[in-house]
C-alpha cells in the first residue's frame, strides 16, 4: 500500500474517535477530479511543512478526505476507482455518505 | 470544500473553512461565510489548484512524487490531455503540468498513455451489475409542474445486445 493509501486507511480510523475533524469534500459527481482533490488535499496539508492557523483543531492537523456519494454508488464512478487503486488506495478506505 | 464552492447536504457554509474550486462563481446560490477562505480560479481542474497550493506552500514539487503524481491524473483527464480546441485547458493547468512532469522525470508520451488509461478506465462497465449499469449514467427529468419523474439510464451498450448477454427475460 501506498503513503496515501495509508493515509486513507487512517483517517477513516479517526472518524471512530469522538475528536474534531477537518473533511474535504469533493462535489456531488464525485469524478476524478474531486476524489483526487480531496483525498490529495487532505493528505498534503496532514504532511505540509506548515498550515495556516485557521486550518488547526487545537493546535493539531485532522483532515480526513470525503467522497460526496452514497457509498454504493463508488463502484459505479470507474476511472476513480481504478485510479486509486493504482495509486495504492483501497477503496473501502473511503470515506463517502 | 474542493471541486464546489455551494454548499450541498454534507457541508454547511459555516463550518466551512476553506474552498479551492476552478468553477464559475454562482452568485445566485453560493453564501460563502465571511469566515471561509475562498480561492476561486477558472483553471481546467482543481487539482491543478490543490498542486499550486503545495507549490506555494513548499515552494517547490521536490520530495512529493507520489502526491504530484496522484494530482495529475485530473489535470490530464479534464483538460482532455491539454487539448487546445477542447478548450477546458488554462495556462496554470499547462504550467503545473510541466513542473510535475520535470520533478517525475516524465515525457510529453506519458501523457497520451495516461489520458488514454483513464478514459478506458471511465467506461470499462465491465465489472458493473445490471442494477449499476441502469445507474451510472442515469438522468431525472421532471415535469414542469413537478408531478412525474421519469429516470432515464443511459445504456452504454445496445438494449438488444445487453438483454442477449444477460439472458434476460422480455415481458
Amino acid at each position: 500500500m501506498s503513503r496515501i493509501g495509508l493515509f486513507v486507511k487512517e483517517a477513516k480510523r479517526w472518524l471512530k474517535l469522538t475528536e474534531p475533524v477537518i473533511f474535504v469534500v469533493g462535489n456531488e459527481s464525485c469524478d476524478l477530479d474531486s476524489a483526487v482533490s480531496a483525498v490529495g488535499l487532505a493528505y498534503f496539508y496532514m504532511n505540509a511543512t506548515n498550515v495556516p492557523d485557521r486550518l488547526l483543531i487545537d493546535g493539531t492537523r485532522r483532515f480526513v478526505p470525503m467522497m460526496n456519494i452514497h457509498r454504493t454508488n463508488l463502484p459505479l464512478k470507474t476511472e476513480v476507482t481504478y485510479f486509486m487503486r493504482d495509486h495504492g488506495i483501497d477503496i473501502d478506505d473511503l470515506i463517502c455518505w | 470544500m474542493v471541486d464546489h464552492h455551494v454548499a450541498t447536504s454534507v457541508t454547511s457554509n459555516d463550518r466551512t473553512v476553506e474552498i479551492i474550486d476552478h468553477h464559475p462563481y454562482d452568485a445566485k446560490n453560493a453564501q460563502v461565510s465571511v469566515d471561509c477562505l475562498l480561492k476561486l480560479n477558472e483553471v481546467g481542474s482543481c487539482a491543478t489548484l490543490v498542486a499550486d497550493e503545495v507549490r506555494t506552500i513548499e515552494k517547490s514539487f521536490a520530495n512529493q512524487n507520489d502526491l504530484i503524481s496522484f494530482l495529475r491524473g485530473p489535470i490530464v483527464l479534464d483538460t482532455i490531455n491539454f487539448s487546445q480546441s477542447a478548450d477546458k485547458v488554462r495556462p496554470l493547468d499547462i504550467e503545473i503540468n510541466q513542473e510535475i512532469e520535470a520533478a517525475l522525470g516524465l515525457k510529453v508520451e506519458d501523457r497520451s498513455k495516461l489520458y488514454n488509461d483513464l478514459v478506458k478506465a471511465r467506461s470499462d462497465v465491465s465489472s458493473l451489475s445490471a442494477l449499476q449499469l441502469l445507474s451510472k449514467d442515469m438522468k431525472m427529468i421532471t415535469s414542469s409542474d413537478k408531478s412525474n419523474v421519469i429516470a432515464i439510464p443511459g445504456f452504454p451498450v445496445l438494449v438488444e445486445v445487453f438483454i442477449e448477454r444477460n439472458g434476460i427475460a422480455i415481458h
